[in-house]
């Protein structure tokens, strides 16, 4: 027999797609849901659970449940160029054009924190457990809901520039000023790898907790001594982004094919 | 206080004198102007166009400005899903696509929301022939994309991003923009910005005494560079009220 549960998320899920309620929206109560569905709270309740495990809500502590993008997630093509910021001193990284200033999610932080994770502190050259400024964000087009978490690690020779430790009004401002002590032309890679996000990742994403994430690590290395000057974690939800990457041939692949090749393959 | 602007706009759009079909379409309205054009080589551009300009025109109208940003990126999402749902009763349609640039104000604030290669430009300072003319939207263009774009044929010029009604929508750039008095704003396709050189888009903002001159001026100056392509412009002025209109206003 079916269970009603799963009725009521059906009922409630159609609505969602028929455009009842907008993205961004908050839906009814569930006492209100219980009421007009003559079903008890509880009910109400493994059904909204059912309607995330879909994606199709999230529920917040304290805000009630709100309709994420339903069947149009806005998603960013994401390529490999590091502009200017049009509107001040700094850079707009992938997936932000020169244009934007992606809105901040929370109020960023940026404090000196222990430096726990092994992998990141080999990646700038310190010692696990090493004070080291921190600089915390959760940003996004405007507009959508959140699409990245940064968590930037800046070097301890690097961290008493001043206005690295500030919010200034621009993105990658804190670049510009590590640049302009001496670390210019500061020069970057990215290690792109895919996982589950944690609890509290999923939460400051708006993601439920089985959608994967793409984590980005970028390593940025000073131009005047050749060390890492900073390390940015950039943590994306999997179904607001998608990488664009140019193939290249090897050397061993630049040269045409030697004539006789069409030969020796009919042969 | 802040300043009590006059805000006025015009539009217009010409089919150029090569192609058959208008495959830009246009909305000038007392809040939301837009602007888009349906891609070409595609099946049906003017039907992806006129689509979302239809689905955008509902968002015509007052909103405060901090909710400026997510009513146009309701407005963009709404015209997205106007595609997918146009293609779904016609399939013949399906593969056809459009880019949008549409500007939503609410007092002195405005919104610039971007999806592919159509522009705005703003001309900012009360000497306008000092002032310069500057694109604040960026063209998602490959080339824009990745650096090495020019590795593969034909890619730096195509579309990185546009409007299909595809259910993984693109995302547009959104942008918050505060006017001030003597600011000139001209939305276009690249019907205009491909085919006349900046500086005479420049000169013809600047020295333009109204909107509608400045819309007529630019569509002939496309014109007069052959007309290859569609072309749609709209310009907004903005002004600061006259002493009169002040006290009708406050009262």
């Amino acid at each position: 027999m079916h269970s009603r549960y799963l009725d009521i998320a059906a009922k409630i899920r159609d609505r969602i797609e028929a455009n009842e309620w907008e993205p961004g929206a908050k839906l009814p109560r569930l006492d209100d849901f219980a009421a007009e569905y003559g079903a008890n709270r509880d009910t109400i309740g493994r059904a909204i659970a059912a309607l995330e495990a879909e994606g199709y809500v999230w529920a917040v502590q304290g805000r009630g449940i709100i309709v994420r993008y339903g069947t149009i997630r806005p998603r960013r093509p994401r390529g490999n160029l590091v502009k200017r910021n049009a509107t001040g001193t700094g850079y707009s990284f992938p997936s932000a054009t020169s244009q934007e200033v992606w809105k901040h999610h929370i109020p960023p932080v940026a404090a000196a924190e222990p430096l726990n994770d092994p992998r990141i502190a080999k990646l700038l050259k310190v010692e696990p457990g090493t004070q080291v400024m921190r600089r915390f964000r959760v940003t996004g087009p405007e507009a959508e809901p959140p699409f990245q978490i940064n968590i930037s690690w800046i070097h301890p020779r690097a961290a008493t520039v001043p206005g690295v430790a500030s919010q200034a009004p621009g993105p990658g401002d804190w670049l510009y000023r590590l640049e302009n002590a001496g670390h210019w032309p500061i020069s970057w890679i990215e290690i792109h790898r895919a996982r589950m996000p944690s609890k509290q990742e999923a939460a400051l994403l708006e993601i439920p907790t089985n959608l994967p994430v793409l984590e980005i690590v970028r390593v940025g290395t000073s131009g005047a001594d050749g060390q890492p000057v900073e390390v940015t974690e950039y943590i994306v939800a999997s179904d607001r982004v998608e990488t664009m990457h140019v193939l290249h041939r090897d050397e061993s692949a630049q040269d045409p094919w030697p004539d006789d090749s069409s030969e020796r393959t009919e042969g | 206080m802040a300043p009590i602007l006059n805000v006025e706009a015009a539009g217009g759009s010409h089919v150029g004198l090569v192609r058959r079909r208008n495959e830009d379409a246009i909305h000038v309205g007392p809040f939301l102007i837009a602007i888009a054009d349906g891609l070409g080589g595609h099946v049906a551009g003017d039907v992806a166009s006129s689509t979302a300009i239809e689905a955008v025109r509902r968002y015509d109208q007052v909103v405060t400005p901090d909710a400026l940003s997510v009513a146009l990126g309701q407005a963009v999402d709404a015209a997205n899903k106007a595609l997918r749902q146009r293609t779904e009763a016609e399939p013949d349609l399906a593969g056809m696509g459009t880019t949008l640039v549409a500007m939503l104000k609410s007092g002195e604030t405005v919104a610039l929301a971007n999806v592919g290669d159509s522009r705005a430009y703003l001309l900012r300072g009360t000497d306008p022939l000092h002032g310069q003319t500057t694109q604040i939207t960026e063209d998602h263009l490959y080339k824009h994309l990745v650096a090495d774009a020019a590795d593969v044929p034909n890619l730096p010029d195509r579309l990185a991003r546009f409007l299909d009604g595809r259910p993984d929508g693109r995302s547009p750039d959104i942008t918050l923009l505060t006017l001030a008095p003597g600011d000139r704003i001209l939305l276009c396709t690249d019907g205009l910005s491909s085919y006349v050189p900046h500086d005479q888009v420049h000169t013809t903002l600047a020295n333009s005494v109204t909107p509608q001159e400045a819309v007529e001026r630019l569509i002939a100056s496309a014109l007069a560079h052959g007309g290859p392509d569609n072309v749609t412009v709209a310009v907004i002025y903005v002004a600061s009220r006259s002493n009169g209109q002040r006290k009708q206003l406050e009262r």
